[in-house]
């Protein structure tokens, strides 16, 4: 297993306020890992060096062994935690954008998932409903073959129904010898799929385990440490 | 990937543009039919005069609706949910608003040609051919008075200041909005906030120049004499001086908006 993302003493300030503190992570490829945190934890913004959309106050990422930029960019599939697509653009001329920016893109698969779903090509984006558009873009994300996914927030805000669908889109697409990053609080609907965990609390990673490990060590499910651990 | 960004940066400009343009055409037909119809009655002055009015709104609409789209796409591509789109591709921030603003500036021109074909349709007949005359003799008079080199050079000077020009006043708006982004609230406000100071500090050093040069023209009349003659003995070359200082001006002053915008995106981009 080669190491796919490195941070070393990572920190981010917004202007005085530390949201990150000399973090320390280091991930191997072939894993679905989840990043656990209560709200204001620091996820996001770890999760935004990650993709180049913050500059680190000091430390460093690697991806892939590249410094955010151009390269790094090639590698990782980012799904923010809102919406953050074209809306004026139809279905088809979104799956061109990607098929034209990210070399990894598979449009077939994008049209297959689509079409599984009953959504058209040419129906525009804004026509869709927030469920819809939450799913293109995961199915987007998905299409790609990429060496990093990392899904903000992935299931936040949908129905259970949704959850399973997006989980199940996640597990069927995702590269075998990519790592997965997912950012939730929805411990228990994601629990059975991770085969690790980093726990983040005020900008510090306070766990980072193999999820057997945690079961074995405490006798304990996932969310259950979690509230354990994150406690009023 | 320049093309590739160029390719779409285009696409999402022809979406605002055409009906903008075609309204601007339109216009010119309409005026060019009631033209048609000219004759002495009040009607027809009415609406004549009206529809003349409308073309004119029309081309300031035109262009400034191409100033507007500029604004907005750098701001909405950048700064707003796209961003995470956007700085997610594999491009670099430099690519990214260097595209943005040559795609503007060459839309621009596209836009500024379409008024003249729109202004030509309404005015086609005499109007029109008048002002084609007038254009071909200023021309060969301007070639009577200037040795054709040095009109040459002038033609091209005078062309590279428009050009820059239009690339200067875009640079300003973006380095502005990148500004105007590093607060942590209301960024669009400060992004305005932005460009009333710079046009503020624009202000005080025109006042201060011009308190220079008429202390000057008063304590040293001599002096100012002197420059007024070797200004007339070399007109040629004086212009040449002067056309070069403000492309100069116009790279300096690009570079230095180019440098502010860039720096912001690559150390203090903070999407919300």
């Amino acid at each position: 297993m080669s190491v796919l993302l490195r941070c070393e003493n990572l920190t981010k300030s917004y202007g005085g306020t530390p949201a990150l503190k000399d973090v320390n992570i280091t991930l191997e490829s072939g894993k679905i890992v989840g990043l656990l945190g209560p709200n204001g934890s620091g996820k996001t913004t770890l999760i935004k060096l990650i993709n180049g959309l913050l500059t680190p106050t000091s430390g460093s990422i690697e991806v892939a062994g590249f410094a955010p930029g151009v390269e790094s960019k090639k590698r990782v599939a980012y799904l923010p935690d809102n919406s953050y697509l074209n809306t004026w653009m139809s279905v088809k001329q979104i799956v061109n954008y990607f098929c034209d920016f990210y070399e990894d893109f598979r449009p077939e698969l994008a049209y297959q998932m689509m079409a599984k779903l009953g959504i058209s090509p040419e129906v525009r984006l804004k026509a869709l409903s927030k469920g819809n558009k939450e799913k293109v873009c995961l199915i987007l994300i998905m299409s790609r073959n990429a060496l990093l996914y990392v899904l903000d927030e992935p299931i936040a805000g949908v129905d259970p129904a949704a959850r399973d669908y997006i989980i199940s889109t996640i597990l069927n697409n995702y590269n075998p010898e990519a790592t997965v990053l997912i950012s939730t609080h929805l411990i228990s609907d994601i629990e059975k799929i991770l085969d690790e965990v980093i726990f983040i609390n005020n900008g510090n990673v306070v766990l980072q385990k193999n999820v057997d490990d945690i079961r074995e060590e405490n006798g304990k499910s996932l969310d259950e440490l979690f509230r354990e651990v994150f406690r009023w | 990937m320049v093309k590739k960004l160029f390719k779409h940066e285009f696409a999402a400009y022809f979406r605002l543009m055409l009906p903008v343009e075609v309204a601007v055409l339109g216009i010119g037909i309409i005026t060019r039919i009631i033209m048609l119809f000219e004759n002495d009655s009040i009607i027809f002055k009415i609406s004549g005069v009206s529809v003349w009015i409308l073309m004119v709104l029309a081309t300031f609409a035109g262009s400034l609706a191409m100033l507007i789209f500029a604004v907005m796409r750098y701001y909405k591509n950048l700064f707003s949910y796209e961003g995470y789109l956007s700085f997610t591709l594999p491009v670099t921030p430099a690519q990214h608003i260097i595209v943005k603003s040559v795609t503007a500036v060459v839309l621009d021109f596209i836009a500024t040609i379409i008024a003249v074909i729109s202004l030509c349709i309404a005015a086609s007949g005499n109007l029109l051919t008048e002002s084609v005359k007038a254009g071909v003799y200023l021309v060969q008079k301007l070639f009577e008075t200037f040795n054709n080199t040095h009109l040459v050079f002038y033609i091209v000077e005078i062309a590279l200041v428009l050009i820059l020009g239009s690339f200067e006043k875009l640079f300003l708006y973006y380095a502005c909005i990148s500004i105007g982004q590093t607060a942590k609230k209301h960024r669009v406000l400060m992004a305005v906030v932005a460009y009333f100071v710079y046009d503020m500090i624009v202000w005080v050093l025109t006042t201060i120049f011009q308190i220079i040069f008429t202390v000057t023209t008063i304590a040293a009349p001599e002096f100012c004499e002197k420059v007024a003659v070797f200004i007339t003995n070399h007109a040629y070359a004086s212009v040449h001086t002067a056309l070069s200082g403000i492309i100069i001006f116009e790279i300096l002053f690009i570079a230095l908006c180019f440098v502010i915008s860039h720096t912001i995106i690559r150390k203090k981009l903070n999407l919300e």
